[in-house]
């Protein structure tokens, strides 16, 4: 595995996750550094690792949160073989590219999670939902642009040093 | 779109059965994972609070001497309601009142918090091991702060008062007024089902009512910011400030009934 940076920033996304995202809130809505986690690795690590890393921040988020069907344990795998899928058809090397990939990603999940909540028959407003999902994109979004941006100066930094 | 060859499909499926079997298995097994998640979440909470000690150093001092200032007119403030405690005491007796039992407590530390946004839950270092059980009630010195929803061992999850899958019967305490306060996954509540003629102002405190659940009567559950019609306008509704603030509970407080 050549990428393993990004492998111990994945799991420490979803472990810190439920106790740093809400320093880092804003209009009570914080980023989800879960799905983060899952699509870094997808773009990032081999198949089998971006695999892996999704299963943990399913079954991470589930064991977090309070619903009676483990949903994410689902879908964080499938975004990630679906991630993986579209990277064989088109290069996910620019960053706005990859950026624009967690978009939709938060967009299906959102869709997805309200399609859960009406099924469950949980109430949330149409005007909180937006809202929520809203912010949530921006700042999800935000937050990966960050990383990046950190990750290569890092790395810009790094290679500096060897040569 | 995507072609697959026979053994690819069968990988596929079995992978997919696998999940769905996990996904349907996960409630089961949540409570033992999560004691055993208690120590990472633990541990990383302590690295939150150093790094904001650190980082805020100058916010907290200019707090702690603040804080200081405050304890010391409360301190004096004790004392005087010290006195008239003392006096209330003779009084109830002399009218042979039963004298309340006050709450039994458990204090437990804020160790995590439901990932998603879609779902207002705290992660406590406290379970079953310490005496909670579902259904439990969560406070602060300030007020109300949510139910406990499930109990492992050693740690336990509490739906906040502003999770919309909560809902609690209040009631205005200047003008004894009921309705039903939820959440709306944001900084205020809403109390709904008000009579169109319902008193209720802004600035008047929201309280427990005692008919529902395990809340005991006269918790404060907040402040109306702000009074409105419904759209069908039949009815009233409220918006309550929380008493407590509910983005940074860091201790809470779990009612032993």
């Amino acid at each position: 595995m050549r990428n393993y940076p990004f492998f111990i920033l994945a799991i420490a996304l979803c472990l810190a996750h439920p106790v740093f995202s809400q320093t880092f809130q804003m209009f009570w809505v914080k980023p989800d550094l879960i799905i983060l986690s899952v699509v870094i690795a997808s773009i990032y690590l081999d198949f089998g690792w971006a695999i892996f890393i999704s299963i943990f921040a399913g079954i991470t988020k589930d064991i977090l949160g309070l619903n009676y069907f483990g949903m994410n344990i689902l879908i964080l795998p499938f975004y990630c073989y679906a991630i993986r899928e579209i990277s064989r058809k088109i290069s996910l090397d620019n960053d706005f590219i990859n950026m624009g990939i967690l978009g939709v990603v938060i967009i299906v999940n959102s869709l997805l999670l309200r399609l859960f909540f009406i099924v469950n028959n949980v109430s949330i407003e149409l005007g909180i939902f937006l809202r929520t999902f809203v912010f949530e994109f921006l700042f999800t979004v935000l937050s990966f642009f960050l990383i990046l941006q950190i990750t290569n100066y890092l790395n810009s930094s790094l290679h500096r040093r060897i040569r | 779109m995507f072609k697959y060859s026979r053994k690819n499909l069968t990988n596929l499926t079995v992978s997919v059965l696998l999940l769905l079997a996990i996904s349907f298995l996960i409630p089961f097994f949540r409570k033992s994972t999560l004691d055993t998640l208690r120590a990472p979440l633990v541990i990383f909470t302590y690295i939150r609070q150093e790094l904001g000690g650190l980082i805020f150093y100058h916010r907290n001092m200019s707090e702690n001497r603040r804080l200081k200032d405050e304890v010391d007119l409360l301190r004096r403030k004790v004392m005087d309601i010290g006195e008239l405690s003392a006096e209330n005491l003779r009084f109830k007796k002399l009218l042979s009142f039963k004298q309340d039992t006050s709450y039994k407590v458990i204090a437990a530390r804020v160790i995590g918090r439901d990932p998603s946004n879609w779902a207002s839950v705290l992660i406590i270092d406290k379970g079953r091991q310490n005496g909670i059980k579902k259904g439990f009630v969560s406070i602060t010195f300030l007020g109300l702060v949510g139910r406990v929803a499930e109990a492992g061992e050693k740690t336990s999850k509490i739906i906040l008062i502003n999770d919309p899958n909560l809902s609690i019967s209040a009631l205005v305490q200047r003008s004894r007024q009921e309705g039903l306060v939820m959440g709306s996954l944001g900084g205020n509540l809403v109390m709904k089902y008000l009579p169109k003629d319902s008193d209720i102002q802004v600035s008047d405190t929201v309280i427990t009512s005692g008919f529902t659940g395990n809340y005991p009567k006269g918790l404060i559950i907040g402040k109306v910011v702000e009074v409105g019609v419904e759209f069908s306008w039949l009815t009233r509704y409220a918006l309550i400030k929380p008493a407590v603030n509910l983005a940074n509970l860091e201790e809470v407080l779990v009612i032993i009934p």
